[in-house]
């Protein structure tokens, strides 16, 4: 409950802010900023999976492309170019 | 932890929207900004469930602070982190992701079912133009303008498939409206391919995504695909091309750092949490990062080439028990694509342990497989994880339960009827599931050993007034019921009836519906006097179990 009334508190102190009129974009958006960046220590606890992390970025943009240039077709048809002359041409019996 | 939380909320919405102790409906988050860049390769596939089953893992080991926290919540230590963007009545704010719609505000069946307005979907007569193939997507199709000049992406549904992927994007679509996301306008529309031509610069990409000029060889290629009707006219989805600038698809975790409306993590946010109900109930399990965008929308008047970001969800051509072009595997919903410890556990047991979902019968051909019998809300899955529904708590659940459970059965009989399956038992037998899912999740989440199910609070009389929702959806028994209430810190009153007596602004509420043996966790409300004289309630603090 005190924590409630901390709240409320900061609330009365900061509400003239929110009746100003016409505040800037700015100063509204940094009153919404409540989820400001994680503290230094939360930064240190995620730093095991930040280096992990990194050796994503090489495999993402390989994938990306990979998908981006439909690589598994261009295999496939490299795989069965050989054998194009095989084919029957189309509309012969 | 809770309490502190709340508070910190409460706080934020009302320096966000007010100075008065108003409860903030509206998130101010459609400021102007500067035009964000595009990225052009949100939507990739590969490397979203790569990274999804592989790193994001990982990152619930290594990333100790969330590794502890999760210790922290499995041995009782600390909470569960809550969505942070609730306002004090535990509810989402309507903002640039969604719009509370039907639950707040009741629309009639008629209304649901008429979204979106049929003058804005395509042309009755006159020339379709093609402009460009389709681009990306299971299911071929094009991107055509009409008579009006409006363009819209064009799909079909698989000749061996007819009417099963635009039936059920169509019926999803109203469905995911209603609840309050942002969704494309898509009609379902039947033409005759006699009235299409092809733009002069249209093009489309070949299997090596490469663009060349759109040919009629390219449109007779592509008019072998789609089922037909009887009388020739094609059958297809029409998605009105969204307002705006594409902009690729949101993240999962995190902020766009391009945007600086995004002030609230993803993976944070209640109403993405909390479409995971929603998303269980129609089985959208293709609810992927690829299918999420965002549309920069210019405000006039903001300056030059200013504006803010809107968040869409696309494709649900692949829900209900539609596989795109075909009908969708059962083992989604209930299992990821590739999911190691089923598989292990089949493999170890040769086979004979089969999954509830190798038995599910087929529902209709126009409705593929999709059931209610094996459907557990809990453990429904996407077809890979997916990191904005795995934080979802109890609240978030119980948040977009209430959210599913607003459509009530005229609702989803007139929505389901707008699938137009040339056989109304289709839609009929589409109907039964749907409300039997429903069901489900009501009983999922309405439970009342985890969350306190009263809702819909309001004052009369010198009362405080509220719903049962576990009563009111059918999932528990009203004679059993029991409901108790006090001020802080007195004795509890018991009462058989939806009401409590206002003794002091706040009041503490449980739930019994075992005839009060066993009680829920505690709800406090709080009330207080409005500018009009008049008593509304301000906050709504939710206890968790």
């Amino acid at each position: 409950m005190k924590r409630i009334a901390g709240s409320l508190v900061l609330l009365a102190a900061l509400g003239p802010l929110a009746a100003h009129a016409g505040p800037s974009d700015e100063e509204i958006r940094a009153q919404r900023r409540l989820h400001g960046e994680p503290s230094v220590p939360r930064q240190i606890l995620a730093l095991p999976y930040d280096i992990v992390a990194v050796t994503g970025w090489p495999i993402g943009k390989t994938l990306d492309w990979m998908e981006g240039v439909s690589f598994p077709e261009r295999v496939h048809d490299f795989v069965v170019y050989p054998f194009h002359h095989l084919r029957r041409p189309e509309g012969e019996p | 932890m809770k309490r502190r939380l709340a508070a910190a909320l409460i706080a934020f919405f009302l320096l966000a929207g007010s100075a008065q102790a108003e409860v903030a409906w509206r998130d101010n988050d459609d400021l102007p900004i500067a035009e964000p860049a595009e990225d052009p390769e949100g939507d990739r596939i590969w490397w979203d469930g790569t990274w999804s089953m592989t790193y994001y893992q990982l990152r619930k080991i290594l990333d100790l602070g969330l590794s502890l926290h999760t210790l922290g919540e499995w041995t009782h230590v600390v909470s569960p982190r809550e969505a942070t963007n609730v306002n004090a009545l535990d509810e989402a704010p309507d903002s640039t992701w969604f719009t509370n719609r039907h639950a707040l505000h009741p629309l009639s069946a008629e209304e649901l079912a008429r979204w979106p307005a049929r003058i804005k979907a395509p042309a009755t007569d006159g020339p379709l133009v093609i402009v460009s193939g389709k681009g990306n997507g299971m299911t071929p199709g094009f991107i055509m303008k009409d008579a009006k000049g409006d363009r819209y992406v064009v799909k079909f549904d698989a000749s061996d498939y007819p009417e099963v992927a635009t039936g059920a994007e169509v019926v999803c679509t109203k469905i995911l409206h209603a609840l309050g996301w942002n969704v494309p306008e898509n009609y379902l529309v039947r033409f005759d391919p006699a009235r299409l031509t092809i733009d002069e610069k249209a093009w489309i990409k070949d299997e090596y995504d490469r663009k060349h000029p759109f040919t009629q060889t390219d449109l007779t290629e592509l008019l072998k695909y789609p089922a037909r009707e009887k009388d020739g006219r094609l059958r297809a989805l029409a998605s009105r091309y969204i307002a705006g600038t594409p902009k690729g698809p949101f993240r999962t975790l995190g902020l766009r750092p391009d945007d600086p409306n995004d002030t609230v993590p993803h993976e944070d946010r209640r109403e993405l949490r909390g479409l995971r109900v929603a998303a269980a109930w129609i089985n959208y399990t293709d609810g992927r990062r690829g299918n999420f965008f965002d549309s920069f929308v210019k405000d006039e008047g903001a300056g030059e080439g200013r504006g803010h970001l809107v968040h869409y969800f696309l494709d649900f051509s692949n829900a209900l028990g539609s596989g795109n072009d075909d009908w969708k595997s059962p083992q989604y919903g209930h299992e990821y694509f590739f999911d190691p410890p089923k598989v292990l556990l089949r493999l170890v047991t040769l086979g004979f342990v089969r999954p509830a979902w190798a038995s599910v019968p087929l529902l209709h051909p126009a409705l593929g497989y999709f059931d209610a019998e094996t459907f557990d809300p809990k453990e429904w899955v996407t077809s890979y994880p997916q990191p904005l529904f795995d934080p979802a708590t109890v609240r978030d659940s119980f948040w977009g339960a209430k959210l599913v459970a607003s459509i009530r059965d005229s609702d989803l009989r007139a929505i389901v009827g707008t699938g137009e399956w040339s056989d109304p038992t289709a839609a009929e037998k589409l109907f039964e599931v749907l409300r039997e899912r429903q069901r489900k999740i009501a009983s999922a989440y309405f439970d009342w050993r985890r969350i306190n199910p009263a809702d819909q609070f309001s004052v009369a009389d010198g009362e405080l007034r509220y719903r049962d929702l576990a009563v009111e959806s059918g999932v528990a028994d009203r004679g059993s019921a029991r409901y108790r209430f006090r001020r802080p810190g007195a004795p509890w009153r018991t009462t058989e009836t939806l009401e409590a007596a206002l003794e002091s602004e706040t009041v503490e509420l449980e739930t019994s519906h075992d005839g009060g043996e066993h009680w829920s966790p505690t709800t406090a409300v709080t009330v207080a006097n409005d500018e009009s004289g008049g008593t509304q309630v301000i906050r709504i603090e939710r206890d968790t179990d």
